[in-house]
């Protein structure tokens, strides 16, 4: 979002300097800027306004060619967008032209032939590629009309106009559709975007394991409502802490959920006495010295946003967008939510986290993204225990040629040898005995990892495959659902869910059906 | 009884007429036949001996009599012969009764009897009437026809029917041969040149003719005075004949007649008094005569012809020369050819011409226009070959020469120029990574059945059933077996390191005594029980664990190292496409954008490749290892388009620059793809890879000395540089004026020498001085001291090759008529030398040497860098004494090219020692700079020979000739050692002995 500000910041005041050169009149000049302006800030109302006025009196400036271009392609036109450049060279407007060409153009190329869905309460437009991302278009929508619906309240604001959503099937594809390179997304983890007005989102079919899609949505859905509320002014790091603090508030109340390793990161650096200060974070996360501050930096802003949340609710965090929107600075307005200096507002919230006032800590595993070589059931073998790992791999590479039985042995050994616990091997150990009809072991040894990990998807599955053998419905809802937030495109997770939800007599029975069946196919 | 035919006069009467008829039949068809044989003979006879109208005349007649002969024997013997044989009846009876003998005697005797006149005795009339009677009854029953001897007309007939066929057959094949018999015989011929009396003496004199070349053969106007008339030239040369006539003459007229062809072309003479003037273009090979007309009307030629002989131009002579036959190369490589094209005009144009399969190509070589023979090197790239591995290539060289062709109107010659073609050869394509993929994937398979054996036996551990056991015996002997193959088949295989050969030999080893002590505790008849088997199994599942692991890590590091093969190989591709696309800006040659074509169509093959290797790999390698940049199948073969998108849009600047944008993408696709193999070794092979990094660590910090050693070698080096040229300028004007007179005085000198006291060889020396000393004026003249002084030696050392010729001259032979003036040239020498050694001395005196004109802190500093340089090259030293020890330990092959590279550094650094102790900054600075150049190439070559890249298969070494370099001396180079040889003893110029020396052996080869 920063980068996007800087960009049209140095716009702004390239626009001024070549109408003005161009002589031209000065309130159309200043017009332009408001107008860029209003873009920049996901203002398109705003914008429209300006631009209608602006058509009338000067139509043939590139300017407002440009303008007109950048609206079109913020509300989706992309085609749209590339004719009304038409004839304009590139490096008009400093390059803005060729900019927006060229990220209309690639827009178009990645999504001329999606097709497109509303969802059920026709908050948001879902378009994706036919075929299998078909079958999670209506669950996104689910996921998002709650998101509007709760985050709407929480933050203030429910938008009118429908938001677009593009499911996109490969992280090559967000990068076509964003200025992220491609091992910038595999390096950080990026997965979704909000930005330019939409919603950017990797399909999970992109992924080994999946990924929690349905909360990534959540995410950067709250990412454009905190644009939209404080007019794109919310710094970076505030910004994450909310998105993060809201993207499971669609199906839960309010609470802060660390990772492991934030936990350990925290609490060393409270230990130490080396937290990232909320002024190191200004004017960017992007500028800290290492990989591990931003961690540290984010789970900071994380529990801060909780704190604050409990501290004040969601007034006081509305009010502090507010503040950020009339031109206050982020700690200033975040000072005057929690009526306090903002030193005090430092003090008490590093006593807050001192006391360990932080729900659980989950185990996380990083996004895993295919690579096109061949199925291999030892992907994430190295995060297991090197005395283990032998024993692992051999598991893997005979669960892969189906020899369940010897698969079974070998992952047993290698358990035997870790000692302790080891998620990956147990994972498949309890997957392996389910598919050998084992279940009473399996269960036992899926249930601590589900339990311990809501993005462990492999853990869900086989628990739901493991509670439908013993017909215990609501158990495998429960366990399928949790998979489903993470694996939508497991045959075995969708039609699990369908039998369990016809057991239950749900209605989404129909739903799981139909995608259970394209999916096997 | 009474019936007409069954009376004895009738059927006699009815015979003869039937005879007569027969034997007019018979006379017939020999007639036809012997006519048909004369229709045969004569027109042979005619061909063969019509040239001359008597003979031919003479067969006419012998035809003509042959053929009324057989016309009169046939009325003879068909008509005349038979009325007088058988005109009495008694006679035909007689011949009746031949053919049938039971009414012979009777018949006979009838007719007799019947004829014959009264007297006495004879039989009584009852009984002649009696005998009359009984015969015609007995004739009554015989058929006449059947009396007549048909086969007799059977031979005539055949014989007939079979000259009939033989003279249709005759028409239809040669029917202008057989015309041309009968006209030979029939027609007499035309009188030859129209009745012109011919003349046994020449109807001309002072014959001259002037031949104008045509201009593709580049020959200049040959006149030829006195000449016999006799032409010969090249197709197209126009002849033009002057002539006295040498007897009174109306008009003149040449007689132009084909020599293959029965034809004649008359071309008339102006003729203006008694010289005559003729022209005519030479077709082809002829010969031609002067015919005279002369005041009074009659015509005269010579018998004697005079030849017109037209030179064949030959098709070019190619000679192509291949480091072997048949030539195995890679389809990377590139392959030196040498060719030699002569052609008796000139060579126009040359192209390696080549085919496999459907594919051909044509590389066009270079020709210098107008040159009559051509001779050259160039690397072939097969690259441009379009052939999978194991493919057949044809290939040869094609010339054109010059030749032009003319159609003339007595025969045709072909238009266009002639081609010349050399021995066709062959090369097969190989491809030593695809065997090795081959290897793999047999390896691939032997992983298969141990992990299949693995998990056949973890599960059988825990039963008793032997028939399994005995399957999963009898699959891990298989497996033994096909380890051993692929051992074998590793042996030669470039791509493979022997730490892989030897994890391949010691498990085979470890699991062939496994197999045998399974095979013994097999029990023969009873049942075995798991207990027999308690002892074995955990030691063969725990051997099979590990060798599934060992051969798992194999196969990924070996997938990894193919991946990292074939980015190898798109950069070579991309390296020539890019040569090509500079090519094609500088030339715009349409044939270079076929070859960029080629070249991107190649890349795209490649990229098709690397992905197929890419999905070929485990997930989760791919996952763990291998960088999302690493991977840039897609995103190269996209930037490829976009570079054959401006190519075929004419844009190769353009073009230039996206291909190196996508070079450099790739560069780091490549680079992120070692560091994944890297890392993959550091995890699965980490002693290997911790030494390579060791050894690597050191290399670099040696590596970075040498570059800060180079760097201020040339700091010092230009510092030098500068002042050294300041020195020469401040020099040469002095220089240039006491050298110019210095060398005036020795020219002088030179002068005076009495040459007629020299020997040739003295002579020849004496020019060599000459020209040195041209030499030397020419290089102060440029401020060139040194050179200078380099010449002034050499003509000091002609001196003094010239004073010990004289010497020996006069020593051999002291009484000889030329002593006296030996003597003169001698001392003229002796007083030379002492000028060209002031000469030396001058120059010496003006050229000072580097430690002169450098400062001394200059001076402090280079002796402080040699300091530097022995202690780094000591470090370079131990480096390649731990590589060496290290050596297999070390992945791949890289302990063994380090080794190398490193020998050629060290070997650098020392001679950047000498440089510097010799106060030569300017060798000091090229041999740090090498020196560090061959430890950036170690450092290099060693990452790739980690992996056993193959150099040749990527690299810019060509497949030579052998020899082919020595073949191809320079021309300084030969001229130098001709006149080191011609000096006393065979010495020659400093340093270069070696090269005579090795130039000698070359010619002894």
């Amino acid at each position: 979002m920063s980068t996007m500000r800087a960009v049209l910041a140095v716009l702004v005041l390239l626009v001024a300097t070549q109408v003005a050169d161009a002589r031209r009149d000065r309130t159309v000049a200043g017009d332009v800027i408001k107008a860029a302006r209003f873009l920049n800030a996901a203002q398109l109302d705003g914008a429209r306004e300006v631009l209608a006025d602006l058509e009338k009196r000067a139509p043939d400036t590139a300017e407002v060619k440009w303008l007109r271009a950048e609206l079109a392609f913020q509300t989706g036109d992309y085609a749209g967008a590339i004719k009304l450049l038409d004839k304009l060279p590139d490096d008009a407007v400093d390059g803005m032209v060729g900019s927006t060409r060229h990220l209309a153009a690639s827009s178009l190329g990645v999504t001329e032939t999606f097709v497109e869905q509303k969802s059920p309460k026709g908050h948001f437009t879902i378009r994706y590629a036919p075929g299998p991302d078909a079958t999670i278009a209506e669950l996104a929508g689910e996921v998002l009309d709650a998101a509007w619906e709760q985050i709407g309240e929480d933050l203030g604001q429910k938008p009118v106009d429908p938001i677009r959503v593009e499911l996109l099937g490969a992280p090559a594809d967000l990068a076509k559709l964003s200025p992220l390179t491609e091992t910038e997304i595999e390096t950080t983890g990026t997965i979704a975007l909000s930005k330019y007005n939409k919603l950017m989102v990797v399909s999970p079919r992109a992924t080994i394991f999946g990924y929690p899609w349905m909360d990534t949505l959540a995410h950067e859905y709250t990412h454009l409502v905190v644009s939209r509320v404080s007019h794109d002014t919310v710094p970076v790091w505030l910004q994450e802490g909310l998105a993060r603090f809201e993207q499971t508030r669609w199906r839960r109340p309010p609470e802060v959920v660390l990772s492991a390793s934030e936990q350990a990161l925290l609490a060393a650096g409270l230990k130490k006495g080396r937290l990232i200060t909320f002024d190191e974070m200004h004017p960017s996360m992007a500028k800290l010295p290492s990989q591990e501050a931003a961690a540290l930096a984010y789970a900071e802003v994380y529990t801060l946003v909780g704190w604050m949340q409990q501290k004040v609710g969601y007034k006081g965090l509305r009010e502090t967008l507010i503040a950020q929107r009339d031109g206050k600075s982020a700690r200033r307005a975040v000072a005057e939510a929690m009526n306090l200096a903002w030193p005090a507002v430092e003090k008490e919230w590093r006593t807050h986290l001192k006391a360990g006032d932080v729900k659980r800590a989950v185990r996380t595993s990083p996004i895993k993204f295919g690579k096109g070589g061949q199925d291999s059931e030892n992907v994430g073998l190295e995060a297991v225990n090197a005395k283990a790992k032998k024993h692992a791999r051999l598991g893997g590479m005979l669960r892969a040629r189906g020899m369940l039985e010897a698969s079974a042995i070998e992952y047993d050994k290698a358990l035997a040898a870790a000692g302790g616990v080891e998620p990956f091997v147990a994972g498949k150990l309890a997957r392996t005995l389910v598919e050998l009809g084992k279940f009473d072991r399996a269960i036992e040894l899926a249930t601590p990892l589900a339990a311990s990990d809501d993005h462990d998807a492999v853990a869900a599955v086989t628990l739901g495959m493991a509670r439908t053998a013993r017909h215990e419905w609501p158990e495998a809802i429960a366990a399928y659902e949790q998979a489903l937030r993470v694996s939508p495109f497991d045959p075995t997770t969708r039609c699990g869910l369908a039998e369990a939800y016809r057991e239950t007599k749900d209605p989404r029975a129909t739903r799981e059906r139909s995608a259970c069946d394209e999916l096997k196919h | 009884m009474g019936s007409p035919t069954t009376t004895i006069s009738g059927f006699v009467g009815h015979v003869r007429r039937l005879l007569y008829g027969h034997e007019a039949r018979r006379a017939i068809a020999w007639l036809v036949v012997t006519t048909l044989v004369l229709a045969l003979v004569l027109p042979a006879a005619g061909l063969t001996f019509g040239n001359s109208r008597a003979i031919s005349l003479a067969i006419l007649s012998i035809g003509g009599l042959a053929f009324v002969l057989a016309i009169v024997g046939a009325i003879v013997f068909g008509r005349v012969v038979p009325r007088k044989n058988y005109r009495r009846d008694r006679d035909l009876a007689r011949w009746i009764g031949d053919r049938a003998a039971p009414v012979a005697s009777d018949l006979l005797s009838a007719v007799e009897l019947a004829d014959a006149p009264a007297r006495p005795g004879a039989p009584s009339n009852e009984l002649v009437e009696a005998l009359v009677a009984s015969t015609e009854h007995r004739l009554a029953g015989i058929d006449p026809e059947a009396l007549i001897p048909r086969k007799e007309l059977r031979p005539p007939v055949r014989l007939a029917v079979g000259l009939a066929l033989i003279h249709i057959v005759a028409l239809a094949a040669i029917p202008h041969l057989v015309g041309l018999g009968w006209r030979s015989l029939v027609i007499a011929p035309p009188t030859p040149f129209d009745g012109a009396q011919l003349s046994a003496v020449p109807l001309v004199g002072d014959l001259e003719a002037t031949l104008v070349f045509p201009s593709y053969a580049r020959r200049p106007v040959l006149r030829m005075p006195s000449s016999s008339g006799d032409v010969r030239g090249l197709p197209g040369t126009a002849v033009t004949l002057r002539a006295h006539v040498l007897v009174p003459a109306q008009a003149v007229e040449l007689v132009i007649e084909s020599t293959t062809a029965a034809t004649e072309k008359t071309i008339p003479a102006k003729l203006d008094g008694s010289e005559l003037h003729a022209e005519f273009t030479i077709e082809h090979s002829a010969r031609y005569r002067f015919a005279i007309t002369t005041p009074t009307g009659s015509r005269a030629i010579e018998s004697t012809p005079r030849a017109i002989e037209a030179e064949p131009d030959q098709a070019p002579t190619v000679e192509l020369v291949v480091p072997s036959e048949p030539l195995d190369v890679s389809n990377l490589r590139r392959v030196e050819l040498a060719y030699v094209i002569e052609d008796d005009f000139s060579v126009v144009s040359a192209e390696l011409v080549w085919e496999a399969g459907k594919d051909h190509g044509k590389k066009p070589l270079a020709v210098t226009p107008g040159s009559g023979r051509v001779q050259g090197k160039f690397l072939w790239d097969i690259a441009e070959v379009q052939v999978p591995s194991g493919g057949d290539v044809r290939y040869w060289i094609e010339a054109k020469d010059n030749h032009v062709g003319l159609a003339t109107t007595i025969e045709p010659t072909t238009l266009g120029p002639n081609i010349g073609r050399s021995r066709e050869y062959h090369l097969r394509v190989i491809s030593p990574r695809e065997r090795h993929e081959e290897t793999l994937g047999k390896q691939q398979e032997v992983a298969e059945k141990l992990v299949k054996n693995l998990g056949g036996r973890l599960v059988l551990a825990q039963a008793d059933d032997q028939a399994p056991r005995d399957d999963l015996a009898k699959a891990l002997r298989e497996a033994i077996t096909m380890l051993g193959t692929i051992g074998a088949a590793y042996e030669k295989d470039p791509h493979a390191s022997d730490a892989l050969r030897k994890a391949l030999a010691t498990m085979r080893d470890r699991l062939d005594k496994l197999a045998v002590i399974e095979q013994k505790l097999a029990p023969k008849k009873v049942a075995a029980t798991r207990s027999t088997y308690a002892g074995i199994d955990p030691r063969t599942i725990a051997e099979l664990e590990d060798d599934t692991i060992i051969l798992a890590d194999w196969l990924d590091r070996e997938r990894l190292e193919g991946l990292l093969d074939v980015s190898d190989e798109i950069a070579a591709h991309q390296k020539r496409l890019h040569d090509l696309l500079a090519e094609y800006a500088r030339t715009k040659d349409p044939r270079v954008l076929d070859e960029i074509e080629r070249e991107m169509r190649a890349l795209d093959r490649e990229y098709a490749e690397l992905d197929k290797h890419r999905q070929g790999m485990a997930e989760d390698v791919l996952d763990q290892y291998v960088h999302k940049d690493a991977l840039t199948a897609q995103a190269g073969g996209s930037c490829i388009d976009e570079v054959r998108r401006l190519v075929r849009a004419g844009k190769p600047t353009e073009a230039q620059q996206k291909l190196e944008s996508c070079q450099q993408q790739h560069d780091r696709s490549a680079a992120s793809l070692d560091g994944s193999l890297a890392q993959l070794r550091g995890d699965k092979f980490s002693d290997e890879q911790k030494k390579l990094d060791e050894v690597m660590n050191e290399l670099a910090d040696v590596a970075k000395d040498q570059d800060d050693i180079a760097a201020e070698s040339n700091r010092i080096f230009e510092a030098y540089a500068e002042k050294a040229d300041e020195v020469a300028k401040e020099h040469r004007r002095e220089a240039s004026k006491k050298v110019t007179a210095l060398i005036d005085k020795l020219r002088k000198r030179l002068a005076g020498i009495n040459e007629s006291g020299l020997t040739p060889f003295a002579k020849e020396e004496l020019d060599i001085v000459e020209r040195r000393l041209a030499d030397v004026e020419h290089m102060v003249a440029d401020g060139d001291l040194a050179e200078g002084l380099g010449m002034a030696h050499q003509a000091k050392q002609s001196l003094d090759t010239i004073a010990g010729e004289l010497e020996a001259a006069l020593n051999d032979d002291p009484k000889s008529k030329f002593a006296d003036a030996t003597q003169d040239a001698l001392d003229g020498i002796e007083k030379s030398r002492p000028v060209a050694k002031e000469l030396i001395d001058l120059l010496q005196s003006l050229s000072p040497r580097p430690d002169q004109i450098m400062s001394a802190d200059d001076q402090r500093a280079l002796e402080r860098l040699r300091r530097r340089e022995a202690m780094n090259k000591d470090r370079a030293k131990k480096l390649a004494d731990r590589t060496k020890q290290l050596g297999g330990e070390l992945p791949g092959d890289a302990g063994a090219e380090l080794g190398k590279r490193l020998g050629s550094a060290i070997d650098q650094m020392g001679q950047a020692d000498d440089r510097m102790k010799g106060k030569d900054p300017s060798g000091a600075r090229e041999s740090t700079r090498a020196a560090a150049d061959a430890l950036a190439k170690a450092r290099d070559r060693a990452r790739s020979a980690a992996r056993q890249a193959q150099e040749g298969a990527v690299g810019d070494e060509p497949i030579k000739i052998p020899g082919a370099d020595e073949y191809r001396a320079p021309e300084r180079f030969r001229e130098d050692v001709l006149e080191a040889m011609k000096k006393k003893g065979g010495v020659g110029p400093d340093g270069y002995d070696e090269m005579i020396k090795r130039y000698y052996e070359e010619l002894v080869k």
